[in-house]
């Protein structure tokens, strides 16, 4: 069972203001699937302070984070857009449909901040998570070139390139935001 | 743009591109040219070059060109920002705002400088500081509604801060008071959300929900909705209006009828309503029918959601008057069969485990099992044609059961049933292996190995089996063949990590860590599982590297949160203030950071080598280490434990009681740092005391603090003896330390040697009137110090007669056990050399004197240091016969697996016996890593023996 976590509002006892303090539910992100980055308490601290209504936290029911979503909007005009920073499930969490209910949401803050499209990066080789967006509806808009570089670890030791996918929203209807580029693009070209 | 052809400007901006390069030399360098060339009259390059000098690591240097800058009186943006970073970096973070107070005397009408000062004063949390700047911001741009929300948000911060009457009568009214002035102006969400935040300090409800009602929820935006509504909720809750609450419960569940938090709030909040009205429930109550058919209603609305069927328990869980165990049975099973092939089915149940009868055998655990059996899909088999997602859905349904089964029963098994287990559920693994799985994916099948592990775990527990590695290898065998086929499976790794430290193999154990990639915020929650092993494991300077990072990563944790506080201001983000702030208290008081730190300057002191006396002093005294004997011991009150035990899956709840029980589990970790802090401050002591006497001859002001440590170290080790703390008592639960750090060191006596060693600095130099005539201590004052290290090193050396050989040793030959009090050995052994070298500091007056009067100092000193050389040379022997032991061992066990077929049953039935391929690989690795251990410690004995030999005690400097 799943509970979606929704940034809880304070309670106050005698004066003092007892917050259902969201911002530690980052100590309880489980990150040891190597698909998933552990980034320093700044970063996250980041996404909580501008855009903490796109952190989204999914809880099992005896209060284990099954995974979560951060993203943020950026972008001028028609390139106003929701973006997915991170996404993450934990592997024996996997199958009951969270990542999808997690992009959702983060989808309908999207929607109600009047973007016009969702897109997302994601390692060409992690055919799971491809074929995952692509049934949300996402699809590849571009390649972006040697976009991850390789580290220590020797899973991911090669650079490896990035689809950017994307996924329109009721704003833009004729889904312009979602034709393909035909050449790949170089990270620095990236906006 | 303008200054491109400035020259000073262009010398200035190469100092900038170096330190923006991290080519911090240069920065010097080129800092250094600018003020030759202006003569020094730069500050700028003044205040850079200091900046370039602390992160080159020339602190010294670094302080001196800080403080030239500081003597300046400026308002030069430039130098400003440099400083700033220069005080961020040395974690100064007070003088920044010191700095600002002087500029803004300079330029008072500057609202850059008033704003950099109102920042400053938010990275210390000077609240009231903060509320004076902003007042003068607003008073010079009375426009602009930030600044006179800052000064808001500072008085509410106040009012968090002391409470009490303080907060109710005078702060939190002046608070709303001045946001009610402004309500006509509020142009944000930010405000109005930060003037209901004053509204619900002060617990004016009704008003906040007027708010929301009121022309000022035009500010709030549509992304907000979502949040809105849980305040309103929140607020209801607070006003008590219970019928309310659960109405807008419901309708907040319509949206997420299947999500879980939603449920258990609707139930509870319908029963206290239903309760409020008239009384307590009674049996067959019409408004417990009533809660049943709304919740049967969603269930018909969406067939096949979990949430509904889960929510009928939970009504009995919370309300158990409506409990008949017939039916939780019942609907358990229902629950089972319905969903059995999705994971985490049996964590879902067995949190209703308690709905369920011990003493009805109709309605028992057991029963719940037998009925649910027949329905499960026949063990699947792997094969190139088969449908996959069929297959693990089976498989995830047996997974379930035997999850599920494990937790119920929740009692270990005897030994052929366990045998049996074992085999059939290491059979089923290997038969349903996938192909072509990527290494970042996880095979289904894992956890059967994993609970296959647990098994062993649960004899090597049960069995009186403590003493015995044969449990812990045969689960570490089946794991290293899981973590071939599942190279990424955490949990695997975690087991792994475990047990190799319950083998005492270190480097195995560090490896997997890393492999884990364990940094930044999971330092919090999983670098436990090997921060804690670093004291048992000997004094290896992995584990201080290991120490050293944590300790950074939370040393840097506060700087992070307050430049966020800062962003949060800048903003308006008002409503993450008060949970920042909440942050930083949350990461002062986390028993991680305290724990690593005071076990840093623990380790680091003791393998200092012939720098411990400037080691001691360099340390400095932290304010949590209260290295001086006059300061009070630190108590360690207030610790939070970020240590997530649930990360080692366990569904036996008698094992998952252990972690229960919270304020116990802090309790045993403040008893350890009391311990270590009290060892810390006594080596410290040694050291004061050493120096006084060297300066006046005796010891005298350092006298009586020193008996007063003492008296602690006595009481410390009274209260710690005794049946409450059993010598290797091993925690059940696979997360926790076993044994517990405390009693252990306690058993290995690493603690004894501490009160004679102060005993003999006291007598050392017996005081006289007459300063040239006083005496040195009789040689055999170092008695009391060498029987205790006698003991520790007997204690060793029986294990060493047996040849550390698991089948023959009758005493202790859990090696993670006997490198535990190698370890304590290790740190008697240190501490023998500082006694040693900290005589020759004392005695170094005595001994300059002329030829026949420091004769008698020359012979003690010769005997102590000749005394304490023999004593860490025999424990060194002691380690060169158990490593000789080990070193025998390395390639054996790959020589015994050669040749060697394995042996597989009738119709490939090999009994669940680990390969033979996997058990060599672990008695290798722990062959290795155990003389690897051994070896460090060899070293460092080797170290601290040739100290006393070369007799640097002997008049070196």
């Amino acid at each position: 069972m799943v509970s979606f976590v929704i940034e809880s509002i304070l309670r106050v006892t005698n004066n003092v203001i007892l917050y259902n303090i969201y911002i530690l539910k980052i100590y309880h992100f489980r990150n040891m699937d190597p698909l998933t980055e552990t980034y320093g308490l700044s970063f996250y601290l980041t996404y909580l302070v501008h855009w903490p209504e796109y952190f989204k936290i999914a809880e099992s029911s005896d209060g284990r984070v099954m995974g979560y979503v951060m993203g943020k909007s950026e972008g001028y005009n028609e390139k106003w857009h929701g973006h997915v920073t991170a996404l993450s499930v934990a592997p024996e969490f996997r199958r009951l449909g969270l990542a999808g209910k997690l992009m959702a949401g983060l989808e309908d803050v999207s929607e109600k901040k009047r973007a016009y499209f969702v897109d997302l990066f994601v390692r060409v080789s992690n055919d799971v998570a491809v074929a995952l967006y692509k049934k949300l509806g996402y699809t590849v808009y571009r390649r972006v070139l040697e976009y991850y570089s390789g580290n220590s670890s020797p899973m991911f030791e090669q650079d490896e390139d990035a689809f950017d996918m994307r996924k329109s929203l009721s704003r833009d209807p004729e889904r312009k935001s979602m034709i393909p580029l035909e050449k790949p693009v170089r990270p620095e070209d990236v906006d | 743009q303008n200054n491109k052809s400035d020259p000073r400007e262009r010398r200035l901006k190469a100092i900038y591109d170096a330190l923006d390069a991290g080519n911090n030399k240069k920065a010097i360098q080129e800092a250094e040219k600018v003020l030759r060339k202006e003569a020094g009259d730069s500050l700028c390059a003044k205040a850079l070059r200091a900046l370039a000098l602390l992160r080159y690591g020339r602190l010294d240097e670094a302080t001196a060109a800080a403080s030239e800058v500081e003597r300046v009186d400026t308002s030069e943006e430039s130098v400003l920002q440099a400083m700033t970073y220069f005080y961020k970096e040395s974690h100064r973070l007070d003088l920044i705002a010191a700095m600002y107070e002087r500029a803004v005397q300079q330029q008072p009408k500057s609202e850059d400088l008033l704003t950099s000062l109102f920042m400053a004063h938010v990275r210390v949390l000077d609240h009231k500081k903060q509320q004076l700047t902003a007042a003068k911001l607003h008073r010079l741009a009375p426009s602009k509604n930030p600044y006179y929300f800052w000064s808001v948000m500072s008085v509410l911060m106040q009012a968090t801060e002391c409470g009490g009457e303080l907060a109710s009568k005078m702060l939190l009214p002046l608070a709303a008071k001045m946001a009610e002035a402004f309500r006509d102006r509020m142009n944000a969400e930010a405000e109005v959300q930060l003037y209901l935040m004053v509204l619900e300090m002060q617990e004016r409800f009704e008003d906040c929900l007027a708010t929301l009602d009121g022309p000022l929820s035009s500010l709030l935006s549509p992304q907000s909705t979502e949040m809105t509504r849980q305040q309103r909720m929140g607020y209801l809750e607070k006003l008590g209006r219970k019928q309310e609450l659960a109405d807008a419960r419901w309708e907040d569940l319509t949206t997420e009828p299947n999500d879980w938090a939603r449920w258990q709030s609707c139930i509870q909040s319908s029963i206290n309503a239903d309760i409020s009205q008239g009384g307590d429930y009674v049996e067959a109550d019409p408004r417990l029918s009533e809660l049943q058919s709304r919740i049967d209603a969603i269930a018909a609305e969406h067939p096949g959601l979990s949430g509904p069927c889960l929510a009928r328990l939970e009504l009995m869980r919370r309300c158990p008057v409506s409990c008949r165990p017939e039916t939780a049975l019942s609907l358990m099973r229902s629950y089972f069969e319905a969903f059995a092939s999705r994971p985490a089915v049996a964590s879902d149940l067995l949190q209703f485990r308690s709905l369920l009868s011990d003493t009805d055998e109709n309605s028992s655990p057991a029963k719940l099992l037998e009925l649910i059996r027949p329905g499960l899909p026949e063990w699947p088999k792997a094969a190139a044609d088969a449908d996959r997602q069929q297959l693990v859905r089976d498989l995830t349904a047996r997974i379930n059961y035997e999850q599920l089964s494990r937790g119920l029963l929740n009692k270990p098994m005897d030994a052929e049933q366990r045998n049996a287990k074992v085999a059939e559920l290491i059979q089923a693994y290997r038969a349903n292996l996938l192909d072509g799985l990527r290494p970042t994916e996880v095979q289904p099948a894992d956890d059967l190995l994993l609970l296959a592990v647990s098994l062993h775990y649960d004899a090597w527990l049960v069995e009186d089996a403590k003493q015995s590695e044969t449990h812990l290898l045969q689960a570490l065998y089946l794991l290293d063949e899981g973590l071939s086929g599942s190279p990424s499976n955490y949990n695997i790794m975690l087991w792994m990590i475990r047990l190799f430290i319950a083998l005492g193999a270190w480097t195995p154990a560090s490896n997997l860590y890393e492999r884990l990639d364990v940094k930044q915020i999971l330092l919090e929650s999983v670098g436990f599982v090997l921060s804690r092993q670093v004291a048992r494991c000997g004094l290896l300077s992995q584990g201080l590297v290991m120490l050293n990072n944590t300790a950074m990563f939370y040393k840097n944790n506060w700087r992070d949160i307050v430049e966020h506080l800062c962003t949060a201001y800048r903003i308006g983000n008002f409503r993450k203030v008060p949970e920042l702030v909440a942050l930083t208290d949350r990461v002062s008081s986390s028993l991680e950071s305290v724990f690593c730190g005071l076990e840093l300057r623990h380790q680091s002191l003791l393998l200092s080598g012939p720098n411990i006396v400037e080691g001691v002093y360099e340390m400095g005294a932290p304010p949590e280490s209260s290295s001086s004997a006059e300061s009070p011991q630190p108590a360690f009150d207030g610790l939070v434990d970020g240590r997530d035990f649930r990360l080692v899956r366990e569904f036996r709840s008698d094992l998952l009681a252990a972690t229960a029980d919270a304020s116990r589990l802090l309790e045993d970790e403040r008893a350890w740092l009391l311990y270590r802090s009290l060892g810390l401050r006594c080596v410290s002591h040694l050291t004061r005391m050493a120096t006084e006497m060297a300066s006046t001859g005796s010891v005298t002001k350092q006298a009586d603090a020193a008996r007063a440590l003492k008296q602690q170290l006595m009481e410390q080790s009274a209260g710690s003896t005794g049946d409450s703390l059993p010598a290797f008592d091993i925690e059940p639960h696979p997360c926790l330390p076993y044994p517990a750090c405390l009693p252990a060191h306690f058993a290995a006596g690493s603690q004894a040697l501490l009160a004679p060693a102060i005993d003999y600095f006291l007598n050392l130099l017996p005081p006289s009137t007459d300063n040239s005539s006083a005496g040195v201590a009789d040689a055999s004052s170092i008695d009391p110090l060498l029987e205790s290290f006698d003991a520790q090193l007997a204690a060793v050396e029986v294990i060493n007669a047996d040849g550390g050989s698991a089948a023959t040793a009758p005493v202790e030959p859990l090696f993670g056990q006997q490198l535990q009090r190698l370890s304590c050995l290790c740190e008697s052994a240190c501490l023998l050399s500082l006694v040693h070298e900290l005589t020759a500091v004392a005695l170094a007056g005595k001994l300059a004197m002329s030829k026949k009067q420091r004769r008698p100092y020359e012979t003690f000193c010769r005997t102590v240091r000749s005394r304490i050389g023999d004593r860490i040379n025999r424990a060194a022997a002691a380690l060169e016969a158990l490593e000789a032991v080990w070193k025998a061992k390395i390639g054996q066990a790959w020589t015994d697996a050669d040749g060697q077929e394995e042996t597989v049953g009738v119709g490939g039935d090999d009994g669940g016996q680990p390969k033979r391929r996997c058990r060599a690989k672990v008695d290798e690795l722990l062959c290795q890593s155990r003389c690897r251990c051994l070896g460090e410690m060899l070293n460092l004995l080797r170290v601290k023996a040739r100290l006393s030999e070369t007799g640097r005690a002997g008049g070196a400097t």
